[in-house]
C-alpha cells in the first residue's frame, strides 16, 4: 500500500538521494510480495468448495484478517524531507480540492434553505389566511343560527318533507313505470312469453305481479318493523320470488322457508 | 313517525294504479336507459324538473346514439362519405343480431379496419360506444367479443354512457366468464379516461351485485373503490363483504374496499384492518396500457387535427394533459357535472373542486367542497392540496394514498418495455415531494414504494428525488428498520461513489431532523403515546420511537466510521457527517427527545485530527452543544420528575472525548492521555524522530491552525527572522493567541474552550472542567 | 515461479484469485456476460472513466481458454452480468461459477442485473438470483442499462468494488469490503406483518 502511495507521487525532478530511498522502499515491498506470493502457491488451500460452506469460509478468514488487523502496527513514511515535502504537498493539493467542494455544496445548501424559507413563509401565511376563513364562517353560522325562529326552521323542514313526497312519488311512478314494461304480471307475462313459457307451470288465476308484491313487503316493515315478514302463498309467482332473493331484494326467514323479507336497505 | 305513516296509506291507496295507465308505458324508454335513470334520480338528492329533463335528454341521446352518429356523420362529412372508416362503424352500429360470423368477409374486413385505426391513432369516443356496444351485445355472437374489446384503444376519452350500457350488458349474463373479467380489466385500465363519473357511481348498487361472482369479485373490488363515496357505505353492502370474507379468506381487494368503508363508516365496519396490506390491486393490463401509452405519444407529436373523428372534447386543457404525460397526474374532474346550484334551502350544497380557481375562492366555501372522482389529480392542483390540508380528510388520503401506490408500482416497480421518458418520471416525483412538503406528511404508499425501489435500485437513477422521498418516510419500528432500510442503504453506500455516500448522509440527516421533528410536535406531556401518522394509525410509544431513532444514530455513525477511512476521511464527507452530529447532539434541546447519543470514535478522530479548521471547529461546536444538552439533561434528572435516565456510558463517553480534546488542543499532552483509542508504541514515536509528540495538535502546531499560528507569530514579532512558533506558549501569547483564533469566525472553538476550561480567569490552570466528574 | 504455475493450469482450471503476482497500479477485471450485449459498452466505459490502470477482460463463460492461461494476468474481480429479461443467462453465470476457485467468493466476485423493474420478468428469476448472490455472499448490483448515466453509475459502481478487490483502497482489503456489501435476502414487504 505505502509502496504504491509513494510510487503514485514520484516525478522525476527528485533529488537522487530521495529517490533511491523510494526505490529501495519499493524494493523491500516487492520482495515481501513474492515471498507471499510464493508461500500462497505452495500452501493447499484448505477451503471446501461447497457453497454451503461458504459462510465458515468466510469467518474463518474475517477472524484471521481481523488477528492480523489488532497486530499490525502502524508504518513511518520515507525519512527523506524531500519525500514529506512533495507528500505534504500533494495532502494539501487534494485538502484544497475538497475545501472547494465543501465550499461550494454549503452555497446550494444556503440557497436551498432560502428556498425553503420562502415556501414555509408562504405556506404560514396561507394557514393565517385558513384560519381567519374558518373563523368568519363559524362567525357567520352564529349569526344565521341566532336569526333563525321557531317558525322559519318549522317553513323550512316542511318545505324539505314536501319536496321528499315529490321526490318519492317520481320515484315510485319510475318504478311503476319500469316493471310495467319489463316485469309483466304473471297472467299477462305467460301469454306474452307463450314461446319461452314452461309446460308445467299452468297459469293459475290469482297470481300477483312483481309490483304487488314489492308493496306488500314493503308495506310489512313499515307496519310491524319488529316481524317483516311475509308468508309466501300461491298468489306469488315462484319466478318473482327467487329473483327478488337471488338479487338481494328480499331475505328469506332463516328457519321458515315460506317466509320473506325485504331487505334492509339503509 | 307521522310523516312515514303518511307516505305507508298513501302507498297502500294505490302507490301502483299508474301502471295500468297505458298511456304512461308507450312513453317509457327502452331498459337500459330507464334503468340508468331511475338510478341517477334516486342518487340526486336535489331532483327538479329541470334536471330531469336534462338528464333524460342526455339519456335519449345515448340511447339512441347510433342513430345520431349516422345523423352527424352524414352532415360533417358529405364530402368524404366514402370514408371507409366510418362506413366500418356504420356497419357495425347497423348489423343484425344473429348475422354469423363464420365465413363472413364484410366483418372481417371491416373489424380489421378499426382495428388498424384503433392501433394506430386509437378511436374517437363515438367509435368507442358504437364497438363497445357491438361488443357486448353479442349481437354477432360471443366470438368477436373479445377482439372487439382487445382493440378498445380510446384516442381522446371514454364516453361514459358507453360503459353504463356495458355494464348492463354484463347484467343480462350471456357473456362467458372471461370475457366478463377483459371487460373488467378494459374499465379498470381506461379509468381515467372515462369522462365523467356520476352516472357510474348511480349504478353503484348494480355493479356491487356483480360481487358475489368469485371470478369477478378482484376487480369489482377495485371498481368499486375507485366508485365509492360515503352515501355508498350501507350495513348490507359491509354484510355482504363480511360473509364473502368468511367465504374466500382475508383477500386483500376485500380488505382494500372494507378498508375504505372503514374510513367512511367507521361504526359500520368494526373489522381490524391491517395496517399494512399488500399494495394496491394489481388489476393491470399491460397491452392496454402500452399500447395507451405509444397511441398517446404518437399523437402528441402529430398535429391535434390528424384525429379525424375527433369531436367536441369537453375540456381541452385536460386532454392535452394527458397527451403529454402518460405517468399522468389526472385533470381535475368533477363529479358533479352541473355547477351548484344557488338554492338556499339546498341540504347539500356542494362546489366541485374544479371550480375553485383561488385560494380566495377556497376559503369561501371551505365547507362544501365535493372532492374529484380522480385522487391522483389533487396533487396537481395547489387548491386542491390546501384544502386536503385543512380538511384532514381521512378518506380523501387514503383514496390518493391508493392512486398513488398504483402508479408510482406501474411506473417504477413494473415497467412494460416502453422507453421511459425519465423527464416525465421526474416532475411526476418532484411533484410528490413537493405535495409531502406541503401536507408535511409523507404517504404511506410511497414508503411502501420505496422499501421495494430500494432493492433494486442502482443508486443513481433520479437519486435527488429519491433520496427526498426516503428522508419523508414516517418512523420505522425499530424491529424492522434493518431490514426495510439499512440493509439496502448499506449495499448502495459502499458500493457507491463519495457523492452518494454524502447524498445518503444528508438524506438520513433530514429522515432524523423530520423524526425529531414530528416528536416534538405530537409528543404530548403526560401521554406518552404519539401517533406519527395519522391515517397509517401506527402508534408508537415514547420508548419504541427512541429505540427507533437510536437505531438510525447508530446505523449512520457505522457508515460514517467506514465511509471516511475508505474514503481517506474526505473533508465533504466529514461535513456531511458533521451536520448529521449537529442534528444528533441537540435531540434533547431542540426537540425535547430524552435522548443523547455520542459520536463513534471513527467519527471523532478523523474530525478532531482534520487537515482543515472547519471540521475542527464543528466538532468543537457539537461537543459544546452536548455539554449543554447532558447538564441541562442531568439538572433537570434531579428537578422534574419526568427525568430520563442517561446511562454512565453515555457521559463515561463524553468525558473521555472532552478530556481528549482538552489534551489535545489545549495541554498538548497528546499521547499522556491514559486511555487513548489510538494506541501508538512508544518506539515508534521515537523512531519518527518527531519532536513534543503530543504538542503536535494543539492549537499552535495542529495542522488546521498552523497557518494562523505562523500568522499570529508575524504579526506579534514581525521582526524576528525565524518562527519559533513554541513561543506563543507563554500564557499571556496565548490568551492573546485563541482571542485572534476566536475573531477569525471559530466560533465553535470560542465556546467550546469557554465552556471546557477556566480559562483567563486562571490561565495557569487550565484543567478540564467536565460537567459530571461527580457521575464518573 | 513461471513454471509453478504453468503446471497449475494443467492440473486446474478452475480461476484462482492468488496463483500471479499483481501489478503496479493495476486492477484486472473479468466480465462474464453470456449474451455478450453490455460488456463491451460497459468495458469502453470503465477504462474511461478510471483513475487507476484497469485491464478489463471479457468472457461468454467459465471456464477460461487455456490457451491465453499464461498471458493472462490475476484477476481481482469476476462480475457475471445476469439479464433477467433471459433464463439462459442465469442458467449460463450458474454453470460458469463452478470454475471459480472458492477463494473468489471472499470478496472477489460480484453480480451485475439487468430489466429488474422490467414486468415482463418472472418474479421468481429475481428471486433465483438474489438466493445465489445471498449463497454466494457477494454484492449484487442493479444496473439501469439502458441509459448512458445508469452505465457511468454500473461503471463507478464496479469500480468502486474492484479498487477494494485488487487492494488499492489503503486500510481496506476485498474481505473486508464485501463484509459490508454482500447481499442478504431483503425481507418480503408483500407480507403483512403486524396486523
Amino acid at each position: 500500500m505505502t509502496e504504491e502511495v509513494l510510487g503514485g507521487l514520484a516525478p522525476t525532478q527528485l533529488s537522487g538521494a530521495a529517490q533511491g530511498e523510494l526505490m529501495d522502499l519499493c524494493e523491500q515491498q516487492f520482495a515481501q510480495l513474492e515471498k507471499l506470493q510464493n508461500e500462497i502457491i505452495l500452501c493447499e488451500s484448505d477451503f471446501s468448495d461447497s457453497p454451503q460452506e461458504q459462510s465458515v469460509n468466510r469467518l474463518i478468514a474475517t477472524e484471521a484478517e481481523l488477528k492480523q488487523w489488532l497486530s499490525t502496527e502502524p508504518e513511518l513514511l520515507a525519512e527523506n524531507s524531500e519525500v514529506l515535502l512533495r507528500a505534504g504537498k500533494a495532502e494539501m493539493l487534494k485538502l484544497c480540492s475538497e475545501l472547494e467542494m465543501v465550499f461550494s455544496c454549503s452555497e446550494a445548501k444556503r440557497d436551498k434553505l432560502r428556498e425553503t424559507k420562502v415556501c414555509e413563509e408562504k405556506w404560514l401565511e396561507d394557514k393565517t389566511q385558513v384560519l381567519s376563513a374558518a373563523m368568519n364562517h363559524v362567525e357567520r353560522l352564529k349569526m344565521e343560527k341566532e336569526k333563525l325562529s321557531e317558525q322559519s326552521v318549522l317553513k323550512d323542514t316542511k318545505m324539505k318533507i314536501e319536496k321528499m313526497k315529490a321526490y318519492e312519488e317520481s320515484l315510485m311512478d319510475c318504478l311503476g313505470d319500469i316493471l310495467e314494461k319489463h316485469i309483466p304480471h304473471p297472467q299477462n307475462g305467460a301469454s306474452g312469453y307463450k314461446k319461452t313459457k314452461n309446460a308445467s307451470t299452468e297459469p293459475e288465476e290469482d297470481l300477483i305481479s312483481l309490483g304487488e308484491i314489492l308493496e306488500q313487503l314493503m308495506n310489512k316493515v313499515l307496519e310491524t318493523p319488529h316481524d317483516p315478514y311475509v308468508t309466501i302463498d300461491n298468489t306469488f309467482w315462484p319466478p318473482y320470488v327467487e329473483m327478488l332473493l337471488r338479487y338481494g331484494i328480499a331475505v328469506r326467514h332463516q328457519e321458515n322457508n315460506f317466509k320473506i323479507r325485504l331487505e334492509t336497505f339503509c | 313517525m307521522e310523516h312515514t305513516a303518511h307516505v305507508q296509506t298513501k302507498r297502500s291507496r294505490g302507490g301502483f294504479e299508474f301502471c295500468l295507465n297505458d298511456e304512461r308505458s308507450t312513453t317509457t324508454q327502452s331498459l337500459s336507459s330507464s334503468n340508468v335513470d331511475m338510478a341517477t334520480n334516486a342518487n340526486l338528492s336535489e331532483p327538479s324538473d329541470s334536471e330531469q329533463s336534462s338528464l333524460n335528454d342526455g339519456n335519449l341521446s345515448s340511447q339512441s346514439s347510433n342513430r345520431s352518429l349516422r345523423v352527424a356523420e352524414k352532415e360533417r362529412r358529405k364530402n368524404e362519405a366514402e370514408d371507409p372508416f366510418v362506413l366500418a362503424l356504420k356497419y357495425f352500429a347497423d348489423v343484425e343480431a344473429g348475422t354469423p360470423v363464420c365465413g363472413n368477409d364484410e366483418v372481417e374486413r371491416n373489424l380489421v379496419l378499426v382495428e388498424k385505426v384503433a392501433y394506430h391513432k386509437g378511436l374517437p369516443p363515438e367509435a368507442v360506444s358504437v364497438m363497445l356496444e357491438f361488443a357486448m351485445s353479442l349481437r354477432m355472437g360471443t366470438t368477436l367479443c373479445p377482439r372487439v374489446l382487445k382493440c378498445m384503444i380510446p384516442a381522446t376519452m371514454v364516453p361514459q354512457k358507453a360503459v353504463v350500457r356495458a355494464v348492463v350488458w354484463l347484467s343480462v349474463g350471456k357473456i362467458p366468464i372471461s370475457t366478463q373479467v377483459l371487460f373488467l380489466k378494459w374499465v379498470l385500465t381506461m379509468f381515467d379516461l372515462i369522462d365523467g363519473k356520476e352516472q357510474l357511481r348511480a349504478i353503484y348498487g348494480f355493479i356491487f351485485s356483480f360481487i358475489t361472482d368469485e371470478n369477478l369479485c378482484p376487480f369489482i373490488c377495485h371498481l368499486l373503490y375507485l366508485l365509492t363515496r360515503k352515501e355508498n357505505v350501507r350495513v348490507y353492502r359491509v354484510r355482504k363483504l363480511l360473509e364473502l370474507q368468511s367465504k374466500l379468506g382475508r383477500q386483500p381487494f376485500l380488505l382494500h374496499l372494507l378498508s375504505l368503508y372503514k374510513v367512511f363508516c367507521p361504526e359500520l365496519v368494526t373489522l381490524s384492518i391491517p395496517s399494512r396490506m399488500r399494495s394496491g390491486f394489481r388489476n393491470h393490463s399491460l397491452p392496454w396500457k402500452s399500447t395507451l401509452i405509444r397511441m398517446v405519444k404518437r399523437n402528441d407529436s402529430q398535429v391535434a387535427s390528424s384525429i379525424s373523428l375527433a369531436l367536441s372534447v369537453k375540456d381541452k386543457a385536460g386532454s392535452r394533459k394527458r397527451k403529454h404525460n402518460h405517468l399522468q397526474i389526472p385533470a381535475l374532474h368533477s363529479v358533479v357535472n352541473k355547477p351548484a346550484q344557488a338554492d338556499p334551502s339546498s341540504i347539500r350544497k356542494v362546489v366541485p373542486l374544479l371550480q375553485l380557481n383561488s385560494f380566495a375562492q377556497l376559503l369561501e366555501n371551505m365547507h362544501h367542497v365535493e372532492l374529484p372522482a380522480q385522487m391522483g389529480s389533487l396533487l396537481g392542483s395547489s387548491v386542491a392540496l390546501q384544502y386536503l390540508d385543512c380538511v384532514q380528510d381521512e378518506s380523501a388520503l387514503l383514496r390518493l394514498n391508493f392512486w398513488l401506490g398504483y402508479a408510482l408500482h406501474e411506473e417504477f416497480l413494473f415497467c412494460d418495455g416502453v422507453t421511459h421518458n425519465s423527464e416525465e418520471s421526474l416532475q411526476f416525483l418532484n411533484k410528490l415531494l413537493s405535495t409531502q412538503h406541503f401536507l408535511q406528511e409523507g404517504f404511506s404508499s410511497s414508503e411502501v414504494f420505496l422499501y421495494k425501489f430500494l432493492n433494486i435500485w442502482d443508486g443513481s437513477f433520479l437519486r435527488p428525488q429519491i433520496l427526498g422521498l426516503l428522508s419523508n418516510i414516517p418512523v420505522v419500528p425499530s424491529s424492522q428498520i434493518g431490514q426495510l432500510l439499512f440493509q439496502p442503504l448499506m449495499q448502495l453506500f459502499f458500493t457507491s461513489s463519495i457523492f452518494f455516500k454524502c447524498g445518503l448522509i444528508d438524506c438520513l440527516n433530514n429522515m432524523l431532523l423530520r423524526w425529531l421533528t414530528w416528536h416534538s410536535v405530537y409528543a404530548l406531556e403526560d401521554d406518552l403515546d404519539i401517533s406519527l401518522n395519522s391515517h397509517t394509525s401506527v402508534n408508537m410509544t415514547l420508548s419504541g420511537f427512541k429505540d427507533s431513532v437510536i437505531e438510525l444514530i447508530h446505523f449512520v455513525g457505522r457508515l460514517a466510521s467506514v465511509g471516511l477511512q475508505l474514503e481517506g476521511c474526505h473533508t465533504l464527507l466529514l461535513s456531511f457527517v458533521l451536520d448529521f452530529y449537529e442534528t444528533v447532539c441537540d435531540t434533547f434541546l431542540k426537540y425535547g427527545l430524552p435522548l443523547v447519543v455520542m459520536p463513534p470514535a471513527g467519527v471523532f478522530y478523523p474530525a478532531l485530527l482534520a487537515t482543515d479548521p472547519v471540521s475542527v471547529d464543528r466538532l468543537a461546536y457539537i461537543m459544546y452543544r452536548y455539554k449543554v444538552n447532558l447538564t441541562s439533561a442531568k439538572s433537570q434528572g434531579t428537578v422534574a420528575e419526568q427525568a430520563f435516565h442517561i446511562s454512565r456510558q453515555t457521559f463515561r463517553e463524553f468525558n473521555h472525548y472532552i478530556i481528549i480534546m482538552v489534551n489535545c488542543l489545549w495541554n498538548s499532552r497528546m499521547f499522556q492521555t491514559s486511555n487513548l483509542d489510538m494506541k501508538l508504541g512508544e518506539e515508534l514515536l521515537l523512531r519518527s524522530k518527531v519532536p513534543q509528540c503530543g504538542a503536535r495538535f494543539s492549537f499552535i502546531h495542529h495542522p488546521a491552525f498552523m497557518s494562523y499560528a505562523i500568522d499570529f507569530h508575524q504579526r506579534c514579532w514581525p521582526g524576528r527572522k525565524d518562527v519559533d512558533l513554541d513561543s506563543i506558549k507563554d500564557p499571556k501569547s496565548w490568551n492573546w493567541y485563541l482571542e485572534y483564533l476566536f475573531t477569525q469566525g471559530w466560533d465553535g472553538l470560542q465556546q467550546f474552550v469557554q465552556s471546557n476550561v477556566s480559562w483567563k480567569t486562571a490561565a495557569e490552570v487550565r484543567c478540564p472542567d467536565v460537567p459530571s466528574s461527580q457521575e464518573s | 515461479m513461471k513454471l509453478h504455475y504453468v503446471v497449475f493450469s494443467i492440473v486446474m482450471s478452475l480461476l484462482k484469485p492468488f496463483s500471479k503476482l499483481p501489478g503496479l497500479n493495476t486492477a484486472n477485471i473479468l466480465l462474464v456476460e453470456s449474451e455478450e450485449q453490455l460488456q463491451q459498452p460497459l468495458a469502453d466505459v470503465l477504462v474511461e472513466e478510471a483513475t487507476f490502470t484497469v485491464n478489463v477482460r471479457l468472457a461468454k463463460t467459465l471456464p477460461l481458454p487455456v490457451e491465453n492461461e499464461e498471458s493472462r494476468p490475476r484477476i481481482d474481480l469476476v462480475v457475471f452480468i445476469i439479464h433477467l429479461s433471459s433464463e439462459l443467462s442465469l442458467q449460463s453465470a450458474e454453470a460458469s461459477l463452478k470454475h471459480l476457485d472458492s477463494g473468489y467468493f471472499l470478496g472477489k466476485v460480484c453480480f451485475m442485473v439487468t430489466n429488474a423493474r422490467d414486468a415482463s420478468v418472472p418474479p421468481e428469476r429475481l428471486d433465483a438470483v438474489r438466493k445465489l448472490a445471498a449463497s454466494l455472499q457477494s454484492p449484487l448490483l442493479f444496473a439501469e442499462d439502458q441509459t448512458p448515466n445508469g452505465l457511468t453509475t454500473a461503471t463507478e459502481r464496479l469500480l468502486t468494488i474492484l479498487k477494494g478487490a485488487a487492494g488499492l483502497v489503503p486500510m481496506a482489503t476485498a474481505l473486508y469490503l464485501s463484509n459490508l456489501t454482500r447481499y442478504s435476502l431483503p425481507f418480503d414487504i408483500d407480507q403483512p406483518t403486524f396486523d
